[in-house]
C-alpha cells in the first residue's frame, strides 16, 4: 500500500502530486427532460488552469461536479492522471474543491478545517499540522489558524476553503463559482491569489463562472460553454479576438451588431471593408459583429 | 401615553407570570404538603415517603427501567431520525415532505388507538423475543417521533447540510464521518433538545405501558397510589423535579454551546 503513497519526485514544495491531465471524455448528464450536459469532451493539461465560462443553466456547474464525483454522469468517462475515476464516489477521487457558498466547517478552527482532509486520509497529528501551517502561509492566513469560520470575512473563509482543498495534494483543483458570494474589491484580490496559489503549487485546475473578466483574467485557456455543450475553447485572447460562433463573440466581452454585406472574403460595413474571422461565410447580406475598441470615431473632413 | 403603556404591558407581564406560575406551583406545592404529611392527625411532618421510596424493591425496578427506557428510546431516536433526514435532504429532497407526515402521524392517534394496533405485535414480541419492558423502546420510539422530528428538522434548517457534506466527501469522508462528524456537531443544540423531549416523553408516559401490562415509572406510581398515596406522590414529584432540572440543565448546555459558536455567527 505504501508504495502508491510515496510522492513522486516532480513534486513541488507546496505541490500536488506531479500534476495530472485530466479528461473528460463525452460526459451526458439529463435532469427528467432537461439535458443539462450533451457530450462535453475536454483534456486539461497537467498544471493548466481551465476555465469553464458560461450563462446560468449552461452545465458548467454539472460539468464540475461530474468530475468532482458529487454526481453520477449518464454517460461518458472521466479520466483524473491517466486513471478512469468515473465509478469512484466522491471521496476517493482525489479532488480538492472550493465552493460557491461558504463551506468551512464551522464547529473547526481554520487549522482544523485544513487539516480535515488529511485526517480522513488517517495522518498523523504532527504531519497534519504542519501541513495546515504551510497551506494557511500560502494562502497567507498563518495568524488566524485559531479561528473560526464565523470570526473570518468571506474573502479569508474561500481562502482558508482553498488552503483546505489544497492540503490533500489533491490531483486537480475544482473552483466552483467561489468568488461570486464576495464583494467587487475583494474578489479581484483574491481571483489574483487563486492564481498565483495554482501556479505556485503547478495544480491542474478547473474554475467554473458565469464571470467573463474573471476567466478571462487568469485561465490559461477558456471553455465557453452553451446548453450542455462546448462552443469554444481556447487561450483567453482567441476567445476574444477570434470568437467560433456568434454566442461566443456576443457573450465574451461587448460587440456591436452591423448591417453589412459579404463580397470575396470580406464584408463591406458602411461602406469599410473589413476581415472576416470566419473565411468560409457564404456571400450576401449578413450582420456584422464588430467589437467596440475596431472602431474610432473621426469628425467629418470639412471640405467632404 | 407610551411610559403608561409600557407599564401597563410590565403589569400585563407579572400577572400571567404569577398566575402561570401558581398554576404550576401550586399542585406541586399540595403534592410536596399532602406527601411530608405525618400518619396520625396532629402528628409531624415527615421525609419517611420520601426514604421508603428506595426500600421498594419493585418501585426501584419500575424506576430504573423507566430510566433505562429513557436512553435506549433517544439512543434509537437519533440512529434512526438522524441519517434518515440528512439522507432526504440531499439525495431525495422530494421525500422530505412524506417523512414528515409519516413521523407526525403519532401526534393525531390517541395512545388508546395506537395500543390496539401494539397489542397483537407486543404478544407477538413478548412470545418470540422477550417479555422485557424494555420492549416498550418500540412502542416509545413511535411516540417520541414527532417531537424528535420538529426538534431535528429545527437544527438542519440551521445548517447548510448539502454544502457541507460536498466539502466533507470531497476531502474523503464516508457518509458516517459526514453526518456524526459534519452536520452533527453543528446542530448539537437540536440533538440536545430532542433527546430532552424524548427522556420528558417517556419518563411521563403511562397509557401504553398500562394497556400493555408493563411496570414503568408512572404506572408503578399508579398502583402504589391505591394502596399507599403518600409514597406515589412523593414520587411524582420526584420525577416532576428530575425532568425539571433535565430540562434546565440541557437548556443551559445548549445555550452555552450555541453562545461560544453558533450564536456569534446570526449576530454577524
Amino acid at each position: 500500500m505504501k508504495v502508491f503513497e510515496a510522492r513522486p519526485a516532480a513534486s513541488t514544495k507546496n505541490g500536488s502530486r506531479a500534476a495530472a491531465e485530466v479528461r473528460v471524455e463525452d460526459l451526458r448528464r439529463q435532469y427528467g427532460t432537461t439535458t443539462a450536459l450533451d457530450g462535453l469532451t475536454i483534456t486539461i493539461g497537467a498544471g493548466e488552469l481551465v476555465a469553464l465560462l458560461g450563462p446560468s443553466g449552461c452545465g458548467k456547474t454539472t460539468a464540475l461536479r461530474l468530475v468532482a464525483g458529487l454526481e453520477d454522469a449518464d454517460s461518458g468517462r472521466v479520466v483524473i492522471g491517466g486513471r478512469d475515476v468515473t465509478s469512484l464516489p466522491a471521496s476517493r477521487r482525489d479532488t480538492g474543491m472550493v465552493f460557491q457558498a461558504y463551506s468551512l466547517f464551522p464547529h473547526m478552527t481554520a487549522e482544523e478545517n485544513v487539516a480535515f482532509g488529511l485526517r480522513m486520509r488517517k495522518r498523523g497529528a504532527r504531519e497534519r499540522r504542519q501541513r495546515a501551517g504551510e497551506m494557511l502561509e500560502l494562502v497567507g492566513l498563518s495568524n488566524h489558524a485559531g479561528r473560526y469560520a464565523h470570526q473570518l470575512s468571506g474573502g479569508q473563509q474561500q481562502r482558508v476553503a482553498l488552503a483546505r482543498a489544497l492540503a490533500i495534494r489533491p490531483s486537480i483543483l475544482l473552483l466552483d463559482e467561489p468568488l461570486s458570494a464576495l464583494d467587487a474589491r475583494v474578489r479581484s484580490q483574491l481571483r489574483d491569489e487563486i492564481r498565483r496559489v495554482q501556479r505556485e503549487v503547478g495544480i491542474t485546475t478547473l474554475f467554473v463562472t458565469h464571470d467573463q473578466e474573471e476567466a478571462l483574467a487568469i485561465a490559461d485557456r477558456v471553455g465557453v460553454m452553451r446548453a450542455g455543450r462546448l462552443e469554444q475553447m481556447g487561450p483567453p485572447t482567441t476567445i476574444y479576438s477570434q470568437p467560433a460562433t456568434p454566442f461566443v463573440a456576443e457573450f465574451v466581452g461587448l460587440t456591436n451588431r452591423l448591417a453589412g454585406v459579404v463580397r470575396h472574403g470580406e464584408v463591406e460595413v458602411r461602406g469599410v471593408r473589413l476581415p472576416l474571422i470566419l473565411p468560409d461565410t457564404m456571400d450576401g447580406p449578413a450582420v456584422a459583429l464588430v467589437r467596440p475598441e475596431a472602431i474610432s470615431l473621426a469628425a467629418r473632413p470639412r471640405n467632404a | 401615553m407610551n411610559r403608561r403603556r409600557r407599564r401597563r404591558l410590565a403589569a400585563f407581564k407579572t400577572i400571567v407570570f404569577v398566575v402561570l406560575g401558581l398554576f404550576f406551583l401550586l399542585p406541586i406545592a399540595a403534592m410536596v404538603e399532602f406527601a411530608t404529611r405525618g400518619v396520625g392527625i396532629d402528628s409531624p411532618r415527615t421525609l419517611s415517603a420520601f426514604t421508603s421510596i428506595t426500600s421498594d424493591p419493585e418501585l426501584t425496578d419500575a424506576i430504573t427501567a423507566s430510566l433505562e427506557l429513557a436512553v435506549i428510546t433517544s439512543v434509537a431516536m437519533l440512529a434512526l431520525l438522524l441519517p434518515t433526514m440528512i439522507w432526504a435532504r440531499l439525495r431525495l429532497p422530494r421525500m422530505v415532505r412524506p417523512i414528515e407526515m409519516v413521523c407526525l402521524t403519532p401526534l393525531t392517534i390517541p395512545a388508546i388507538v395506537l395500543v390496539v394496533g401494539f397489542a397483537p405485535i407486543y404478544r407477538w414480541i413478548e412470545i418470540n423475543v422477550s417479555d422485557s419492558i424494555l420492549m416498550l423502546a418500540f412502542a416509545y420510539l413511535i411516540l417520541v417521533l414527532p417531537y424528535s422530528y420538529r426538534a431535528l428538522d429545527a437544527g438542519l434548517a440551521a445548517v447548510d447540510v448539502r454544502t457541507l457534506s460536498e466539502a466533507a466527501r470531497s476531502l474523503g469522508a464516508g457518509w458516517g464521518t459526514v453526518v456524526w462528524r459534519v452536520i452533527v456537531p453543528n446542530m448539537s443544540s437540536a440533538v440536545f433538545n430532542a433527546c430532552l423531549l424524548c427522556v420528558a416523553v417517556v419518563l411521563g408516559e403511562f397509557t401504553v405501558a398500562n394497556l400493555l401490562n408493563f411496570e414503568n415509572l408512572q404506572v408503578a406510581i399508579a398502583i402504589l397510589g391505591t394502596g399507599n398515596a403518600s409514597v406515589s406522590i412523593a414520587l411524582a414529584v420526584l420525577s416532576l423535579l428530575f425532568v425539571f432540572v433535565l430540562l434546565f440543565a440541557l437548556s443551559f448546555l445548549g445555550r452555552s454551546r450555541s453562545r461560544g459558536r453558533g450564536a456569534l455567527r446570526v449576530v454577524r
